[in-house]
């Protein structure tokens, strides 16, 4: 199983939003990182075919996807970063509609939307509107349609935007059992997120692809940059404006405690750190860590 | 695709606004039938020669009881009678019209054959005269044998060319003479069938524009296109529960408009010649049953076309607010270009219009009932046969192109 952009451009007017991106998708959750404005969203909506490219083209185990059509479809997941639903339906309506357009048959689908509305703990407000759900819940009603199908290819926009960390740790331990055999595409601001359950990562910046890999592998693009230090509070404007700063700690005895971003120490007694996906979100997005 | 459809149906009948405006239309053709009910007013003479006034159902029944003399056929000898009357209260009166005629004698003597006298007036008078205008020298009781006759040479006459002139003469070929008159039907309640039919069409631009567009503008569609059945499937569910919806309407409204109107005024009374129930010059062959059911089809097949013109503008316009507005300004665009004009262009693009048989002065009523016809260069066509036409062609063109500007739509 395979899912493989083939050098796609998608030009707007004015900007173009994905630059000639190739990257070949294999089983696995795959996390899409890179700035607001990176062309993420773009990206998984040419994935998901409701979007046509410029140029280039999308394949599905050798077969382009425009060419598949309905059969790609029926193997394909998606979770926008926002979507509106009906507001007259109560949740078990809403995942009734979307079973019936994902082809399932009636008994199967009150089946499957039983037991997703079980994984995404919302069991209880099945016969809820929709409209009246709080943000997390809508979210979750959103996850639990990309699974209705079990699709092959499951794409998902900022999945954990509104859930709570306890939600965000069920959600990563549902698609972490649910990945096996299957592509996920992942793209969230969280980089947690994707450096728990992300076995390969793609960064995305002004709608190229700059890097793909594991986790563990594009990490050590930042080793040897990582430092921490504690310095005098007065001294953190200072340091500030020097450097990228990836976390800021108040100490009691009005020290901070700092973790940034250089090539060589720059605060007097640093100490090299193990660098992580923040680090390297960072030091790839420095303009993402700054104050306006 | 039976359970899509019966889901999306499940969906619309469960959305608030769409209940609301299905209710109104309905209750709507209650009240459409009770307006011309209780718009006629008549005079009686009661059993102590009082003149009393009398409106609705019980005016209805006394004009009903008033010429129930003249019932059935028009035939020679009547018309005769009835031209006596008007020449006996002419000379009597000078007139044949209150104040200058007492109106207890007016309700007495002439409303009982005023149909008859109406008839004889609008074919035998001469050029410039009318019913108002003339004296008892201008009509005569001898006149009376020659009235179909007369009639026939002045509707060979009718059309403005050669061209107008040979439809006429295929369209009125079969209109049965003696003309046949029931007491009862009155055209006022087509009218306002019309209008109820404007109101439907206008309900339902409403209810149909957020089909599409509503999910383009809260992004609902970028879930279900990605789905197996999310594109021309859907497409047609959608499509299909609408105008199932519609139809239903449509049928019940109407039904119910008509229940009503055609009860209180008599269901036999639909068996009358059109020509005199709304004038003598109509040109085609109906009784006013058969004109009921040609003005309902005729509505029914503009309102359809305005429905899947709707359908079409929800599908490729991004809000619900650029689809209702370009959908509202089509479905009142034919009004406003037949207050504007009436040049044979502004005659074939309002009839061509998907909306173009419904509206105040230009609905497929006053179409039917009246002698327009457009010139495509050596072609002349009468406008209700193109209201029909044009709809008949739009209904299958715009629902092919709904699903093509839904299917291939590109979300942003």
């Amino acid at each position: 199983m395979e899912l493989e952009i083939c050098g796609i451009t998608k030009q707007y007017k004015d900007k173009c939003a994905v630059d000639d991106v190739s990257l070949t998708l294999t089983p696995g959750v795959w996390g899409l990182l890179g700035a607001n404005g990176a062309g993420k969203t773009t990206l998984m909506r040419l994935i998901a075919g409701i979007m046509r490219p410029t140029s280039g083209c999308i394949r599905y185990d050798g077969i382009e996807i425009d060419t598949l059509k309905e059969a790609y479809r029926d193997i394909f997941g998606y979770l926008p970063q926002e979507f509106g639903f009906y507001p007259s339906f109560s949740v078990q309506d809403y995942l009734e509609y979307v079973a019936a357009l994902k082809g399932l048959k009636k008994e199967a689908s009150h089946e499957r939307i039983r037991a997703l509305l079980e994984r995404v703990s919302l069991s209880k407000v099945r016969d809820k509107k929709i409209a009246k759900l709080s943000g997390g819940m809508k979210r979750r009603v959103g996850i639990a349609q990309a699974l209705l199908n079990e699709p092959e290819v499951l794409v998902l926009d900022e999945p954990t935007s509104g859930l709570d960390p306890g939600e965000r740790v069920k959600f990563r331990n549902l698609l972490s059992e649910f990945a096996h055999d299957r592509i996920v595409l992942i793209s969230t601001h969280i980089v947690s997120d994707i450096e728990y359950i992300a076995t390969c990562n793609a960064i995305m910046r002004e709608g190229k692809i700059i890097a793909t890999g594991k986790t563990e592998e594009l990490v050590r693009m930042v080793a040897g940059k990582v430092w921490s230090a504690s310095i005098d509070g007065r001294e953190l404007g200072v340091y500030e404006h020097r450097v990228p700063m990836v976390n800021v700690y108040n100490e009691e005895n009005g020290d901070v405690k700092v973790r940034y971003l250089a090539e060589t120490e720059v605060i007097p007694g640093s100490k090299s750190e193990e660098p992580r996906m923040e680090d390297l979100y960072l030091w790839l997005f420095p303009e993402s860590g700054k104050e306006d | 695709m039976g359970r899509l459809i019966y889901l999306e149906m499940k969906r619309v009948v469960t959305t608030r606004s769409a209940w609301a405006l299905l209710a109104f239309i309905l209750l709507m053709s209650a009240v459409m039938a009770y307006f011309p009910i209780s718009f006629v007013k008549t005079f009686d003479v009661d059993e102590q020669g009082n003149l009393i006034s009398l409106e609705g159902k019980e005016a209805i029944d006394c004009i009903k009881e008033k010429e129930k003399e003249i019932n059935g056929e028009i035939t020679e000898e009547e018309i005769r009678q009835a031209i006596t009357v008007f020449q006996e209260c002419y000379r009597e009166y000078g007139a044949i019209f209150p104040p200058e005629m007492p109106r207890e004698e007016y309700v007495r003597r002439i409303e009982p054959v005023y149909p008859v006298i109406n008839l004889a007036a609008s074919v035998l008078l001469p050029d410039g005269e009318n019913i108002y205008s003339m004296t008892d020298a201008d009509l005569s009781p001898e006149d009376a044998p020659r009235l179909y006759d007369e009639y026939q040479e002045r509707l060979a006459m009718m059309g403005k060319s050669d061209a107008e002139q040979e439809m006429v003469r295929k369209l009125s070929k079969d209109i049965k003479m003696p003309f046949t008159y029931i007491s009862g039907i009155d055209l006022t309640s087509f009218e306002y069938l019309t209008l109820y039919a404007l109101l439907m069409m206008l309900v339902f631009v409403v209810i149909i524009s957020p089909v599409f567009s509503a999910e383009y503008q809260t992004g609902a569609d970028s879930i279900l296109r990605c789905a197996k059945y999310g594109r021309g499937h859907l497409a047609a569910a959608k499509i299909v529960t609408a105008l199932a919806v519609f139809a239903a309407t449509f049928l019940i409204g109407v039904g119910v408009f008509l229940l009503i109107t055609d009860v209180t005024f008599g269901t036999e009374s639909l068996k009358s010649s059109v020509q005199l129930l709304w004038s003598v010059f109509v040109i085609p062959a109906l009784t006013a049953g058969q004109a009921q059911r040609v003005v309902a089809a005729g509505m029914f097949l503009s309102i359809l076309a305005t429905i899947c013109c709707t359908l079409f503008l929800s599908a490729r316009c991004k809000s619900v607010q650029d689809s209702l507005k370009i959908a509202v300004l089509i479905g009142l665009l034919p009004t406003i270009i037949a207050m504007m004009s009436s040049t044979n262009l502004a005659k074939l693009i309002r009839c061509i219009l998907p909306s173009g048989g419904l509206g105040f002065t230009n609905s497929f009523l006053f179409e039917l009932l009246g002698t327009d016809f457009v010139h495509m260069g050596p072609m002349v066509i009468w406008t209700p046969y193109l209201i029909i036409g044009a709809a008949a062609v739009e209904i299958p063109l715009f629902l092919v192109l709904t699903v093509r500007a839904y299917c291939r739509r590109e979300g942003m």
